[in-house]
């Protein structure tokens, strides 16, 4: 098989350079590995074969990047870095987006993060030139494929992906209002709730780890992000959270969080607290034992 | 400067009736309030405003209840004093103070584009900012914070979409 020299050209659409900034960092620092894909930078479309898009694409850039996708030779690669390129992020519903970007183009390689990291980066832009080259020889894009540079590793105060303690969770919707980007949906199930985080969408500001009472959302250090356009709507974070069933009416009900607990009744062992019992139970146990 | 003494230039040349009100921040720092009734009157302000070498900071504008009319707010700084000037638009438009005052080209532009009042007698038509396949007006619609926060589409397409990945 011949090898194919990528070559990558840059459309901002109406990003707010934050991802622009990453991707210079990743493409002219060494420890990225970018050269070691044999990738070059071109200063016209009509000789890229790998465009590298960021940005929501704002109603004012549409025609721009429509203009430049008609100079592109087929086949070609597009890599939406960012995740304004990926879902708009926060900018969803905006008056002024026009996007996300495969409204437009077919994506290949999704880079989610706000902005993403240079390894995450670098790690599309891989998987960009492998699609590239099957493309090239005619071949099918695949369903996955394995991460090429294995050096995801970033300090452990880093805020990544985020993720939740089920066990702390009590589906009380605080992480889904205050959500900037509408990247948490709650939904009820018949036997408790159905916590989703959508990795896509996540600005990674850690307002939902800020204000959730009991401490169950939290962030990560993971910033596995980039992936194929067919993870697009599969890269979440599934959490359950179950109903108990009441020791004594045998009716479900909502446990209370164990964190909370824990903060209201400092001096007593929460586990010894009548955790397992309905609020309907709870208080008739209660007033039977004051007032009895 | 002294807000009798800005009075005294603006009463006689004013039209209709309006409204002067003097008051002062926390810090102490002055300002005033000019209500206009007549909105032709803006230029007799605005000539006042340049005769004391002062400059338009910003207007803002919001929808009122009443169709078609918007409050809009002129503020201007004569050297270190503010002075606001308060006037009702009727059929969405007011008189451009641009060829008085250079400094509210911006700030009359951005008003034209968020809250479609048009502008008349401003040097220049094109838009600020927004892109011409955007309606103008786009402030017009109220839309609450905590709608603009938990996402302002009223369908469920994207959410069903993910719903779907999760499960597969």
């Amino acid at each position: 098989m011949s090898e194919i020299i990528p070559k990558v050209f840059r459309i901002n659409t109406g990003s707010c350079n934050g991802c622009d900034v990453e991707f210079v960092a990743t493409a002219f620092v060494d420890k990225f590995h970018i050269e070691s894909l044999g990738v070059e930078l071109v200063e016209d479309v009509k000789d890229s074969n790998l465009l590298v898009i960021t940005g929501p694409l704002t109603a004012k850039s549409e025609p721009f990047l429509k203009k430049y996708l008609n100079q592109m030779k087929k086949p070609f690669v597009v890599v939406g870095v960012g995740t304004c390129s990926v879902s708009c992020g926060i900018f969803r519903d905006s008056y002024a987006i026009n996007g996300p970007l495969d409204k437009f183009v077919e994506v290949d390689v999704n880079v989610a993060g706000c902005p993403p990291r240079p390894q995450s980066i670098a790690e599309g832009i891989a998987k960009g030139v492998k699609v590239l080259n099957q493309k090239m020889h005619g071949e099918v894009t695949p369903k996955k494929i394995d991460t090429i540079f294995q050096d995801f590793s970033a300090p452990q105060t880093f805020r990544g992906k985020m993720a939740l303690h089920e066990g702390m969770c009590t589906g009380c919707r605080t992480c889904e209002t205050v959500c900037p980007s509408t990247a948490i949906k709650i939904s009820k199930t018949d036997d408790g709730f159905t916590h989703n985080i959508w990795h896509n969408s996540c600005c990674y500001c850690g307002n939902c780890a800020y204000f959730c009472p009991t401490g169950a959302i939290h962030s990560t250090n993971n910033f596995d992000t980039a992936k194929l356009s067919n993870h697009k709507y599969t890269d979440i974070n599934i959490a359950h959270i179950e109903y108990e069933t009441c020791t004594k009416c045998q009716e479900k009900f909502m446990p209370p969080s164990r964190g909370l607990l824990g903060k209201a009744y400092v001096h007593d062992d929460v586990n010894k607290l009548n955790a397992k019992i309905c609020p309907s139970c709870r208080k008739e146990a209660n007033f039977k034992r004051m007032y009895a | 400067m002294k807000i009798d003494e800005f009075n005294n230039a603006i009463k006689s040349k004013i039209t209709g009736a309006y409204e002067l009100k003097e008051d002062s921040d926390s810090y102490g720092n002055s300002n005033a309030w000019v209500i206009l009734e007549n909105k032709r009157d803006v230029e007799v302000v605005a000539k006042a405003i340049k005769a004391y070498k002062g400059r338009c900071v910003v207007a803002t504008a919001y929808k009122n209840e009443k169709e078609n009319t918007h409050t809009v707010v002129y503020h201007f700084d004569i050297n270190g004093t503010i002075v606001n000037m308060q006037l009702v638009t009727d059929n969405q438009s007011v008189h451009s103070i641009t060829p008085i005052l250079k400094s509210a080209d911006w700030a009359e532009r951005e008003m034209r584009e968020m809250y479609d009042i048009e502008v008349l007698g401003h040097p220049c038509s094109d838009r600020l900012f927004l892109d011409y396949s955007l309606v103008k007006g786009v402030l017009n619609e109220y839309i609450s914070l905590s709608k603009m926060q938990t996402g302002l589409s009223d369908t469920d397409v994207l959410w069903s979409k993910i719903n779907k990945g999760a499960e597969s």
